[in-house]
């Protein structure tokens, strides 16, 4: 059995530091911030956009993301196309975070910052990607 | 850990040196099994709902593809279509949905506990966030809907 000497020094574990004067880490905060207002709205728009686009579209019925015409009338709104920017980057920010704490769930924390650097460096890229996508849109189809 | 203990511990005893340098303590971290979330229901539910991000960010995905075949051409958007109408997607977009149709549920039941709704000194139930939650979602799955099955046509 090991024995401290009676000094008092003792080894100290780093959950036993606290702050020591120093502001609490805010690196995720932001990060937290998107996975909100991502996850908000993902669960207003995707259920029903999955369901009626990807299934009901898939199997035949005439849905306007299957008819190039109509898509193209949709997207020459500057408002829709503001919206499907924020539809699109929004819940892949809540993805890519709750993908992260999905890893820690599962006991994968290291390493820490490359974990980091793709999962938000994922949601940076499809972000611009998309923005990139929706400025290139052509008019409406007539 | 040193034998070497010096005169105060004894001879012959294991002490462990205390730390001196900043930064290099051990580290205490507790461990769990990975598989932790076995152990219950609620445990079970709360990671399907966490690899509903997965087909999240694949709809995600999905879009993007979407809108640069929508610049590429008719032609190019028609193939992204076919390859949409493949049963095997079909099949993946009703896992899918069943996936985030968990999130969303999920995320609506949650708000009412969040204790954020207040008037003046009074506080809106948990129970009335909640479904006042559900019926906004009730009401933009329509809106949506609505705009996919008869948006886009002109007269």
């Amino acid at each position: 059995m090991a024995s401290y000497p009676r000094n008092g020094a003792r080894p100290r574990l780093k959950t036993d530091r606290g702050l020591q004067g120093r502001r609490p880490p805010v690196s995720d905060a932001p990060w937290w911030g998107l996975f909100a207002a991502g996850g908000t709205l993902a669960a207003l728009t995707y259920p029903a956009m999955m369901l009626v686009e990807g299934v009901l579209g898939g199997v035949g019925v005439p849905t306007a993301g299957k008819n190039y015409r109509r898509m193209r009338n949709l997207t020459a709104n500057p408002l829709v196309r503001l919206f499907l920017l924020a539809n699109i980057a929004l819940p892949l920010f809540q993805s890519v975070h709750r993908f992260r704490i999905m890893l820690f769930d599962l006991g994968i924390h290291e390493p820490k910052t490359p974990i980091a650097v793709a999962a938000y460096g994922t949601g940076i890229l499809g972000t611009l990607a998309a923005a990139w996508a929706l400025l290139r849109l052509p008019g409406s189809k007539r | 850990m040193s034998t070497d203990a010096g005169p105060i511990a004894g001879r012959g005893a294991t002490t462990i040196e205390p730390a001196r340098a900043p930064g290099r303590y051990p580290t205490y971290r507790p461990h769990h099994s990975w598989a932790w979330w076995q152990r219950n229901r609620n445990y079970q539910i709360y990671m399907l709902r966490e690899v509903s991000a997965v087909f999240c960010a694949i709809w995600a995905f999905t879009q993007i593809v979407q809108l640069n075949r929508l610049n590429q051409g008719e032609r190019q958007y028609q193939q992204f279509v076919r390859t949409q109408r493949n049963p095997g997607w079909v099949f993946f977009n009703l896992v899918g949905y069943g996936f985030l149709w968990l999130h969303a549920f999920t995320w609506w039941k949650l708000l009412g506990s969040l204790d954020i709704v207040k008037l003046g000194d009074r506080k809106v139930s948990g129970e009335k966030v909640t479904a006042g939650a559900f019926g906004v979602w009730g009401l933009f799955s329509a809106v949506v809907a609505l705009v996919l099955l008869l948006g886009g046509r002109r007269r």
